[in-house]
């Protein structure tokens, strides 16, 4: 009696132990091994690698690197011929340029260029990615080859992917379709890609094949292999430099062919290879750390004068200025053209940002050196003397 | 009426009935495995006390059904009761006696099991170390931060079955109240995309969250498939801290409070133990010409660093590495698929069973009780045939 009891009563206290499996667990434990695909610099965290390409750009305008300008702010100079049709959006996150088109039904595109550092993740990971957005099955490597074509990009030749998803995925009504061009550029890789409803994107496909003949790659050498050489990686005698990867500026300078204006280049100053966002740029070799100069443009005042001064001196490490300040902290330049810009010298801690804007009625231009105080202060003569030597 | 109570709990029609009974779920949790695979059907029949089953498309439950622990407390009880009041102890049931107790065994042990064997996965490529197994199918959320030395985490995990939309955690370490916003037993991550996404909002306001998009699929029943679970909480503390995205598929987010980084992390419930195992090398042959494969055999390093052991063991196929309470059987093998051609990897399935032993004295105890109850039949035969031949 008291046997079976017991049993019962043991039954039922093991059940009761048995559910401890919804606790809050409280341990120590040691700590992982770090993961291995970078943070976001906002203390975030990083997405599986499938879909990892959130750059360091996204912190805008407040990262100070030396060398080439790669923060997402930087308003582009437009190195192309936007379409008719295509409005243009503001560029925002990761992208460098935006623009849309849509009509009254509703329907609607998108079309953004996205430039990115290194391969980006790879072609196949990004084509996924792509495929995903539309509702697209993922492709293995042997698909790729089915789905890419060759198209000319400026003066060279890329990799395009035509997607077309059947499922009705946008607003549950409209399947869409996207075209996606892939252009390295240096060290960076730019994505051109349109997106959005099917037959809108088929329509608007002579529209962006032909956009993309008129992206300005920089190169008056002209490559037709996909890949682009590195930079500044031809030897630059004085001043008739004649670099086989990059830009060639001899001392005649562009001579307007590709827009840019004619000027003197220094000595020792070497054509660095195509950057994206820039028209032209130069290298400064020195012990100390290399100087970068860069030529952009953009439309309209470019954001305007104090924003842009603003920006430079973030990127130093000085304080912004107020609206009025501006004039005592800079000094008029006057170019051999006849055109009047502005000269600034912004004096970091650890560098130094010499530069000139010369507006130009619709445009504005942008002349930048950046470089460790010392190289700056040694080729300050130089540099305004190259300002002065601008002849749009 | 005590007595009436011992007659039915030690009648033999009792026996009959729970055998039948038994034969009865076994076939109903069988139907029910089809629909909600093996794991679900297991909790449901036979982890229980009562269930039912539905046929598909019913609005009720159709067929009441007895639980397992209904079942095997029942046979346990019956079979003990019977011994006290019914049996009689004579030598020559002996050997009855044994298979019974061999038989009593045999369900108390599987009781056991049920409750303290624990079963894990350790997954690694070439070259990793883990201190720790995880769970195939159960997730936590996790929050960690530094312990003040530079190697321990303190972690404070919360089970994925506590996550329900609407729940308000608190726990007394950690800085921040816990609100469930969203809830999901499957779900796929996917970055936002203006297009496609215009009019769905980013999933959360800080962290990976706002660039991100969460699908829900549909929980799998396979085998060979697993719910990635995916939440969106709001952490609040002495400032609100946002509505967090955090999902299987996620690696760790940071949350700063008052200075103190805590990371947050859903993941596979985790087991640590005080060794651990590096993978030194996979081996994976296949008979020639097929994909049948022949072996798959691990390599791996043992280092207890407490007791100063450090050797290398091989782990394969019908030669699991018994150690430390645990055993480490092979389990899968493969090879990451990556470009520029991957490192082999290899998965361990971590058993941890107390009560392993219960089956072999059950089926022994229970083999030696019928030969005993043979051999004494038998010796009886033979000595009542031989005076009549005489």
């Amino acid at each position: 009696m008291r046997f079976t009891v017991v049993t019962v009563v043991s039954a039922l206290a093991w059940m009761a132990v048995g559910c401890g499996k919804d606790e809050v667990r409280v341990y120590q434990a040691p700590q992982d091994a770090p993961p291995v695909a970078a943070a976001n610099p906002q203390g975030g965290a990083a997405l599986t690698p499938a879909a990892s390409e959130i750059p360091r750009s996204a912190a805008s305008g407040s990262s100070s690197s030396a060398g080439p300008e790669s923060s997402a702010s930087e308003r582009p100079a437009v190195p192309w011929t936007v379409p008719a049709g295509w409005e243009e959006k503001p560029a925002s996150g990761m992208r460098v340029a935006s623009y849309g088109v849509k009509r009254p039904d509703g329907r609607s595109v998108d079309i953004s260029v996205v430039a990115m550092g290194g391969g980006a993740g790879g072609e196949l990971e990004n084509v996924n990615r792509w495929r995903d957005q539309i509702g697209l099955e993922p492709a293995t490597e042997a698909d790729l080859a089915g789905l890419r074509s060759i198209i000319p990009a400026g003066n060279r030749q890329v990799v395009m992917y035509e997607l077309d998803g059947k499922k009705a995925v946008l607003d549950g009504k409209y399947a869409a379709r996207t075209l996606a061009a892939i252009l390295p550029a240096g060290e960076m890789t730019v994505f051109f890609k349109i997106t959005g409803e099917s037959a809108l994107v088929a329509e608007q496909k002579p529209q962006f094949l032909a956009w993309l003949k008129s992206v300005d790659t920089g190169g008056g050498g002209g490559e037709s292999a996909p890949e682009a050489s590195a930079s500044s990686s031809a030897p630059a005698p004085a001043s008739a430099p004649a670099a086989s990867g990059g830009s060639e500026r001899a001392s005649g300078g562009g001579g307007g062919a590709d827009g840019l204006p004619n000027w003197q280049v220094p000595s020792g100053w070497k054509a660095a290879g195509p950057k994206p966002m820039r028209l032209a740029s130069f290298d400064i070799p020195d012990a100390a750390g290399n100087g970068d100069v860069s030529i952009s443009k953009l439309s309209g005042n470019g954001g305007g004068l104090l924003a842009n001064v603003n920006r430079w001196r973030g990127q130093v490490g000085l304080a912004p200025l107020e609206a009025g300040a501006l004039a005592a902290n800079s000094k008029a330049v006057a170019t051999a053209g006849g055109d009047s810009g502005t000269w600034v010298e912004l004096v970091g801690t650890e560098k130094t940002i010499l530069g000139a804007i010369v507006a130009r009625g619709e445009v504005s231009w942008f002349f930048k050196l950046t470089a460790p105080s010392a190289v700056a202060a040694q080729n300050r003569e130089a540099f305004e003397q190259f300002v002065r030597s601008i002849r749009f | 009426m005590i007595s009436k109570l011992f007659q039915f709990l030690s009648s033999l029609r009792l026996t009959v009935v729970l055998l039948g009974l038994g034969v009865v779920v076994v076939f109903f949790g069988t139907l029910g495995q089809t629909s909600d695979g093996l794991y679900v059907a297991q909790e449901r029949y036979f982890r229980s006390w009562f269930s039912y089953w539905t046929p598909h498309g019913a609005a009720f439950p159709v067929v009441p059904l007895p639980g397992g622990y209904l079942l095997g407390t029942m046979l346990v009880i019956n079979l003990i009761v019977a011994h006290f009041t019914r049996f009689k102890w004579t030598w020559s049931k002996s050997g009855i006696f044994l298979t019974h107790i061999g038989i009593i065994l045999l369900l108390l042990g599987q009781l056991a099991t049920d409750m303290l064997a624990r079963e894990s996965i350790m997954s690694f490529r070439e070259g990793d170390t883990r201190n720790y197994s995880e769970s195939s199918m159960d997730f936590e959320l996790a929050f960690l931060r530094s312990a003040g030395s530079n190697t321990l985490d303190q972690v404070v995990a919360i089970p994925a079955v506590r996550l329900k939309p609407g729940d308000e955690l608190h726990h007394e370490l950690l800085p921040f109240g816990i609100r469930v916003k969203e809830a999901y037993e499957n779900a796929r991550i996917r970055l936002r995309a203006p297009v496609m996404d215009s009019n769905r909002p980013p999933a959360a306001t800080q962290g990976v969250g706002a660039r991100i998009v969460i699908d829900a699929q549909p929980p799998t029943r396979t085998m060979d498939a697993r719910n990635v679970p995916a939440a969106v909480i709001e952490l609040s503390g002495p400032s609100n801290l946002g509505t967090w995205a955090v999902s299987g598929e996620l690696k760790p987010q940071v949350v700063t409070v008052e200075g103190t980084e805590w990371r947050l992390e859903y993941r596979s419930v985790r087991d640590y133990k005080p060794f651990a195992l590096t993978l030194l090398k996979t081996t994976h042959e296949t008979y020639p010409g097929t994909d049948i494969p022949k072996n798959f055999q691990s390599r791996v390093r043992l280092r207890n660093t407490e007791s100063h052991e450090d050797r290398e063991v091989d782990i394969y196929m019908n030669s699991p590495l018994r150690y430390g309470g645990y055993t480490f059987f092979q389990y899968q093998m493969g090879k990451e698929q990556l470009a520029d051609g991957g490192r082999g990897t290899s998965a361990l399935q971590v058993v941890r069973n107390p009560s392993w032993i219960t089956p072999y004295l059950g089926c022994i105890l229970v083999g030696v009780g019928l030969l005993v109850q043979f051999l004494m039949h038998l010796t009886k035969f033979i000595a009542r045939r031989k005076p009549r031949a005489a």
